[in-house]
């Protein structure tokens, strides 16, 4: 009985140990193979890029170190849940803390990258937004910008606080506030240091907050954390909201 | 939707709660729920039992950590229809397992439950993580040892050599305090 015991305290052991063990789903092991045909779209990028074994390397500046960020395909994609909780912000926290750019654009590429932090793998997603509309910042209609955000946009990944971005796919038309990288962005980890604005000059502060989805089903963004948005049915609705408030 | 919304939710009562519970944390409550009881019609019937006891207790519980709040929840009642299931006889699936693993660390006690939690929770936090993840792996999510270590990344071997040794750890520890009699 005693077995039984143990087994039923466990259950009451400090929820910090629960949520360190939680798995959502089984992480995967890594099959290279041949990926000629990912180089050859690669090509086409923003990025210069260079060869290294199977994987194409987004080169880095000096103030990066011991680390490298490759190209992946969405089946390498390898990541836990995580269990951090999202810093609590008002709207107008959300939209003066990072001072984020306001745009309305549609999803043109989704690339997903593994970060190598000396020997310690993170992994993030790259999309690439057409931009139609302008109504804060100082980007140009019609250019593009490059985001980076949660690893496995558009694909079947599961990560916490990303239920909004894990809507996005190719083609979907939104509004999006990503914040601009700067010089003061830096991601260090395992004895590593990215400077993040090697990768991306924009990049989303969480995967719920910052856009705005015009998805099959309706409009999705976070309600909860708009609350002068809550009626909001449409994208153009948001729109006229960031038109009143920022023109 | 981030966990304190959802938390949010619950105490001003709208039903929105349990679907948001359910659509961020329904698939890891119905794995907890699936590896003790083996079967998807109870499993999905206790992660419905889970939201139920969720709504009844948020609030006037705010929890600081909702998903390990759930899955306690959800171990709890998939363990209850576990022994009420499998009261005469012993039943499938990795519970009969896991209490025979346990039986031999925990002797007879006087230690109330809450004593034992607290020396628990001190062994845990001196576990180094890899070891702590596979033995909360297996011993609070009712993970097989294969699961494991296909998770892990990790030969069976390994995961059966861990848990055995920290067992014993754990064993000597209880011991030490004078819990095991």
């Amino acid at each position: 009985m005693n077995g039984d015991r143990l087994t039923r305290l466990m259950g009451d052991v400090d929820d910090r140990f629960v949520e360190e063990s939680m798995e959502v789903e089984g992480k995967k092991r890594r099959h290279w193979r041949w990926m000629g045909g990912l180089i050859a779209a690669a090509a086409v990028t923003l990025f210069a890029v260079t060869w290294d074994g199977f994987k194409e390397v987004i080169p880095l500046s000096d103030s990066s170190s011991n680390m490298s960020v490759a190209y992946i395909d969405e089946k390498d994609i390898d990541v836990g849940m995580s269990s951090a909780n999202l810093i609590e912000m008002s709207e107008d926290e959300l939209f003066s803390k990072w001072e984020p750019v306001v745009v309305r654009g549609v999803v043109k590429q989704i690339d997903h990258v593994e970060l190598d932090f000396n020997g310690q793998a993170e992994y993030q997603s790259i999309v690439t937004i057409g931009v139609t509309d302008v109504y804060r910042g100082d980007i140009e209609p019609g250019s593009e910008v490059q985001v980076l955000t949660v690893a496995g946009v558009g694909s079947e990944v599961l990560q916490s606080e990303a239920d909004v971005i894990s809507e996005l796919r190719l083609g979907m038309e939104g509004i999006f506030m990503p914040r601009r990288h700067d010089a003061s962005h830096v991601w260090s980890q395992n004895g590593a240091t990215l400077q993040v604005m090697d990768v991306t000059d924009y990049g989303f502060p969480d995967g719920e907050r910052y856009m705005f989805l015009n998805a099959d089903e309706g409009l999705v963004f976070s309600r909860d954390a708009y609350p002068s948005l809550r009626g909001a049915e449409t994208l153009d609705d948001i729109e006229a909201f960031m038109m009143d408030r920022f023109r | 939707m981030d966990d304190q919304a959802i938390i949010d939710l619950y105490w001003s009562r709208s039903e929105r709660a349990i679907e948001a519970t359910a659509q961020k944390y329904g698939g890891y409550c119905h794995t907890i729920s699936y590896n003790i009881l083996h079967s998807r019609e109870d499993a999905d019937e206790c992660v419905n039992d889970t939201y139920m006891k969720a709504w009844q207790t948020i609030p006037p519980t705010r929890p600081a950590r909702l998903a390990a709040y759930l899955a306690k929840l959800v171990r709890n009642v998939a363990l209850h229809k576990y022994e009420k299931v499998n009261a005469k006889k012993r039943g499938a699936g990795q519970v009969p397992l896991i209490v025979s693993e346990l039986e031999h660390c925990l002797a007879s006690s006087v230690a109330t439950d809450s004593e034992v939690v607290e020396l628990l929770n001190d062994f845990l936090v001196r576990l180094p993580q890899e070891t702590r993840q596979i033995f909360m792996g297996r011993y609070f999510h009712f993970q097989s040892i294969k699961e494991i270590a296909k998770t892990r990344h990790v030969s069976e071997s390994k995961v059966k050599m861990v848990l055995l040794r920290t067992r014993n750890d754990l064993k000597q520890v209880l011991e030490a305090e004078g819990v095991a009699l």
